[in-house]
């Protein structure tokens, strides 16, 4: 089990994934997320190859736009 | 239905900024207390116009993510909810257009659209975008 804090909240995980993973677990889709981990915004290239570790903190937002 | 307080001179400072921006697209975000509770009253109490940085502004609006992150966690340092989402639109009627229910991934956020068809008299309508299903918010003030 590891403890992140996930947008300014405590969560518990069930073990060391990669943000990937994580975002599969939240049925998030990658390609509308920005993520931040520990105050860096990480390439979505990478979301996959990135492990998340005890204590990090993560945030994320969903893309915003639109028009008419 | 769900209500939305928007004061007067947060009304008129979301107006400014979308006149200022035509024919570009403005948008921003709105701060304050999201009520949960069905046809309770949510509040807006701060707003933060932002730079549109689509690649075609003159049609699509778009926030930095990055600006959008500091927003989200200057907001809960200072206990307020993200409420709302405005953006304009400078030819056509203050509603959700197609993109607009594409690209919503904020369902517990109201989406303010102000139409600048008449430049003299903007029209704004709030609405939330739930599943791809819009539902029509009041403004109220």
């Amino acid at each position: 089990m590891i403890n992140v804090i996930l947008n300014g909240k405590k969560s518990v995980l069930e073990k060391t994934m990669s943000i990937l993973e994580l975002l599969k677990l939240k049925k998030i889709k990658p390609e509308v997320v920005t993520i931040e981990l520990n105050d860096s915004i990480i390439d979505k290239k990478k979301f996959k190859a990135t492990s998340i570790k005890e204590g990090d903190r993560i945030e994320f937002v969903y893309f915003m736009g639109g028009g008419c | 239905m769900e209500n939305l307080l928007l004061a007067e001179d947060i009304r008129e400072k979301i107006i400014a900024h979308c006149l200022k921006g035509y024919p570009k697209e403005a948008c921003g975000i709105l701060a304050g207390q999201i009520c949960r509770l069905a046809g309770g009253i949510s509040k807006i109490e701060l707003a933060y116009p932002l730079e549109n940085i689509s690649d075609s502004p003159a049609m699509c609006y778009e926030i930095d993510s990055k600006r959008q992150l500091e927003i989200q966690k200057e907001l809960r340092a200072k206990k307020l909810d993200m409420v709302a989402i405005y953006h304009s639109h400078t030819e056509s009627d203050a509603y959700p257009s197609k993109k607009d229910l594409e690209l919503a991934y904020y369902p517990d956020s109201f989406y303010l659209i102000i139409s600048l068809k008449n430049k003299a008299d903007p029209q704004m309508r709030a609405f939330k975008i739930v599943d791809g299903n819009i539902l029509k918010a009041d403004i109220i003030g």
